[in-house]
């Protein structure tokens, strides 16, 4: 007797390879004396699939053949649970169907980490793994994440929000007033992306109308930030729910570029890694006095925001500034699940994968505890009696 | 020739028998299809539904052989005419047509079909008189219908006993392949249920928890929980325990190996079947006698069955106002927002705690859960949490949620019992300046004291209500008779036929200030036309 579950990743997102890679990790760390991975891919047209064969990296470089020999299927709560449910529909007989008892979204950026995908599994009343609905939203987008923060206190660096609506009608006002309110250099960015897409440093007007222009192509709404110019950047990952939760070892990732570019992030030599792969100080080198405040401030930051599961909050350091440190973003659904981290704090990845699903029960048993319908239909009940049963 | 008319007759026989089975199919199913319960039942209401029209019928098969054609149209059509007037009783608790009930029909349907190609060969072999003979049979049957419903459960009986054997081993099965599930027994007189709700609300602050559902408490009832909604989630399997006969906890519990049991009561509860409160108490400690010596049984001492008995297991206790207990409750106080007490624990934790659950039973039925979620490492603050966030299980003491304008239902309408029925009355009259309505048919299925211990729960609700409404002229006799030993006011009472009166004299009586206490429900079984 096992767990079916239901591992989403892929999706229309500029993350889509690195979800992949992620997920894969994440099947085949789980114990599997507990539980039953069924992947769920969903390739960048939004078409759900399932089979064994989507389990393995390599069947990946070639995707046509990959999507032949699985299952296209479409998700659907029955009267007993919610299953995966074949749509390549047979004249004859029933279709093919696999339930899922819980489902864990390992999927990067929009239209999956934003809320989306929790959305659908909320609808469908499956519990899932990590961040309800309105935290994933608030941690993918860049400017109500920070008015968040800054509204609970946690520092973060200064910052304008722009539409790109705003920027082709007026980019003389803008211009003036990133200049009057932050000064160069600055950092440009789609307010709604995770990892390094569209993002660009600039230091003088030329650098900004560029940046403005390559983040607007990605986003509706672009973030604008102070460059912190000598920095050290700090990542913590967090683990728990809004009642208890644990900070993870620090790392130190090493930038190649000036900031760690999409290339740097995910696509480095060593292949399909993914973010584990990628170059970093493990531990962090910091005074014990620091790691504790960034530790406290991880999670402040995760509680602020009403993170649950396993997320990643990425810190700037100024160093010019007596390493003052800034709480940059959250990832709620970090590349590789952030499992390095706790390996590295002495937790293993299938360990951390058991407490991840622990908690998506426990968020499910207190919602359970919560009223949402009575059970007593009130069109059969009629006449306004209020009485027994 | 004559086979012919013989063969129409047995074919509406059948047709007759099968139609009217789902009312009989539908009271064994009420009885849990408990033969003898059900006989009681038919013994009961035999009058009711004996027809006159086919006592006439039978009496006509005698002439049969006057005019086949005649006798048999006549025939017919008296059977057509009772099948359509076939009196259907609402029933609160429907029909509900499982597998087991198609099997029942399956079978009737084989014995029908069986029959009639008895009276044909008989017919074939030109031996008529065989023939009729069956044939009166069938006449005679089709006016007992009841009793042949429960020769088709007797019929049945093996079969069922072979599926419920695979369903047990396939239980088993699941439950040994889940490792690390701690299964916790939960029995007693009464207490259980609430006691199975508190518990799986506190311990859910950790673990994730599979309890049978609702007053799912037979074999059976388990052994489907565990079927259809066991998974390795799980970390606790919580199980609650009826008992009915002398070891019916054993055959739960040989199924389940419960670790930790929890005992809540033992009281005068089945002693229909049970005679003996010994017998009772006897049962109760299946459980107990069933726990592994690394096992662990919660005992409440409140209870002095329980207090006096040699206890050969490790056990904690728990009671109220009683310091030299593993657990106790002290200090309790009733205030307007629900109960407040302390939590007291032998290793000296003091934990302050408020319920919104009414009644000291539910203080008792805390105390004994919070003790087992200590054992089982539950933060203090969690298990206060918990307890804060209590709901009433549905129909037990349950204060429902007021609808404007309405009045203050305390719905406490399962299964009640002396000592739950005499609580539900103190909560009732702690509504002070309220108008305090009891509605009530008193408790059923207490053995030899029936009588005494309803007239004893009308005489306290005497000193605790301002109105009863008494449901079922001839149940509320004792209750009507206590009401009056304590001079309490006629112009007060009301004895109504059924639930649906009672109600039409609350719309009457009941305003906006009223508090209006639903006492015990009724099987249908016992419901009074």
């Amino acid at each position: 007797m096992k767990l079916n579950v239901g591992v989403f990743f892929g999706g229309v997102s500029v993350e889509h390879e690195i979800s992949v890679i992620s997920a894969l990790q994440a099947i085949h760390a789980l114990n599997r004396e507990k539980y039953e991975a069924i992947p769920v891919y969903i390739s960048k047209e939004g078409v759900m699939y399932t089979g064994s064969e989507l389990t393995q990296v390599d069947n990946y470089k070639d995707l046509p053949t990959l999507l032949n020999k699985s299952t296209p299927v479409s998700i659907a709560r029955m009267n007993d649970g919610v299953y995966l449910i074949d749509i390549n529909f047979k004249r004859f007989g029933l279709p093919k169907k696999t339930k899922i008892d819980i489902a864990f979204p390992i999927v990067h950026g929009t239209n999956c980490e934003d809320g989306s995908i929790q959305g659908l599994f909320e609808s469908l009343r499956i519990p899932y793994v990590g961040c309800d609905v309105l935290s994933s939203a608030i941690g993918m987008d860049k400017d109500i994440m920070k008015q968040v923060l800054r509204q609970n206190n946690i520092p973060v660096v200064d910052f304008v929000t722009i539409t790109s609506r705003q920027w082709a009608s007026d980019s003389k006002e803008i211009i003036d007033r990133v200049e009057g309110e932050i000064g160069y250099p600055v950092i440009v960015k789609p307010a709604n992306l995770g990892s390094s897409v569209g993002i660009k440093k600039a230091s003088n007007r030329e650098e900004f109308i560029e940046a403005v222009e390559l983040a607007s192509s990605f986003a509706i709404k672009v973030i604008i930030e102070r460059a912190v110019n000598n920095l050290k950047e700090i990542n913590c990952s967090v683990v728990g729910d809004y009642s208890s939760a644990a900070p993870s070892a620090l790392e130190e990732p090493i930038q190649s570029d000036e900031i760690l570019s999409y290339q740097d992030k995910y696509l480095n030599k060593s292949g399909a890694k993914g973010m584990s792969s990628q170059k970093r100080k493990l531990p962090a080198e910091l005074s014990a006095e620091k790691e504790r405040e960034i530790k406290e401030l991880a999670v402040k930051t995760f509680k602020a925001l009403g993170a649950s599961g396993v997320s990643r909050i990425d810190f700037l350091l100024d160093m010019a500034d007596g390493e003052k440190v800034y709480v940059n973003e959250i990832n709620t659904i970090p590349g590789s699940l952030s499992f390095y981290l706790w390996e590295a704090a002495g937790k293993p990845f299938g360990t951390l994968l058991d407490e991840l699903i622990d908690l998506a029960f426990k968020r499910e048993r207190e919602r359970g505890n919560l009223m949402f319908t009575y059970s007593s239909n009130i069109f059969a009940m009629g006449g306004g009696f209020s009485g027994k049963k | 020739m004559s086979l012919i008319y013989f063969n129409i007759c047995t074919l509406f026989f059948g047709l007759f028998l099968i139609f009217s089975a789902g009312r009989y199919f539908h009271m064994l199913q009420l009885s849990s299809y408990k033969n003898e319960r059900y006989l009681k039942w038919c013994r009961q209401n035999i009058k009711d539904e004996i027809s006159v029209l086919g006592i006439l019928s039978l009496f006509i098969t005698l002439f049969i052989f006057l005019n086949k054609l005649i006798f048999t149209i006549f025939f017919c059509l008296i059977l057509i005419f009772r099948g359509l007037t076939f009196r259907k009783i609402p029933q609160k608790k429907k029909f509900v047509i499982t597998p087991r009930v198609k099997r029942l029909y399956t079978t009737l349907t084989l014995f029908c079909i069986i029959l009639i190609l008895i009276i044909n060969s008989f017919g074939k072999a030109n031996n008529p008189k065989y023939a009729f003979i069956f044939f009166f049979i069938l006449a005679f049957l089709s006016n007992i219908p009841f009793y042949l419903t429960s020769l088709i459960n007797l019929i049945n009986l093996p079969i069922e006993k072979a599926i419920s054997m695979w369903y047990i081993n396939d239980a088993k099965r699941l439950l040994s392949s889940h490792k690390n599930l701690i299964t916790i027994g939960i029995t007693g007189s009464y207490g259980k249920t609430s006691s199975k709700y508190i518990l799986s609300r506190i311990l859910s602050e950790k673990y994730n928890i599979l309890m049978t559902p609702e007053s799912y408490n037979t074999t059976m009832g388990v052994v489907k929980t565990i079927r259809e909604q066991l998974n390795p989630s799980h970390a606790i399997f919580i199980a609650e325990m009826g008992a009915k006969k002398r070891g019916d906890i054993k055959e739960i519990c040989d199924i389940v190996k419960p670790k930790f049991g929890l005992l809540t009561s033992i009281g005068p509860c089945h002693l229909e079947t049970f005679k003996t409160i010994e017998n009772v108490a006897d049962t109760k400690f299946e459980l107990i006698d069933s726990l592994p010596q690394d096992g662990l049984a919660f005992l409440n001492f409140d209870n002095e069955i329980i207090e006096n008995r040699k206890i050969n297991k490790p056990f904690c206790s728990y009671g109220i106002n009683n310091n030299k207990l593993s657990f106790w409750a002290e200090n309790i106080r009733y205030e307007s927002d629900g109960v407040k007490f302390e939590f007291c624990t032998s290793d000296g934790l003091v934990l302050p705690l408020k319920t919104k659950l009414l009644g000291l039973h539910n203080v008792l039925n805390i105390t004994g859960a919070a003790g087992i979620a200590i054992m089982l490492s539950i933060q203090p603050e969690n298990i206060a949490y918990a307890v804060s966030r209590l709901t009433a299980v549905p129909h037990r003491l349950e204060l429902k949620p007021k609808v404007a304008g309405g009045y203050t239902v305390i719905d406490d309408a399962y299964n009640s019992n002396p000592a739950g029925a005499s609580e539900a009355l103190t909560v009732l009259s702690s509504f002070k300046g309220k108008k305090r309505i009891l509605v009530t048919p008193g408790m059923v299925e207490m053995g030899d004291k029936e009588y005494e211990l309803n007239r004893a729960f009308g005489e306290k609700a005497a000193t605790c209500c301002d109105f009863v409404v008494a449901v079922g002229k001839k149940r509320s006799v004792p209750i009507v008779e206590g009401l009056k030993n304590k001079g309490f006011d006629k112009d007060r009472l009301w004895v109504v036929k059924n639930l649906n009166e009672g109600l039409e004299v609350l719309k009457k009586i009941a305003d906006e200030n009223s508090v209006v206490l639903f006492e015990n429900d009724l099987p249908d079984n016992y419901e009074e036309i």
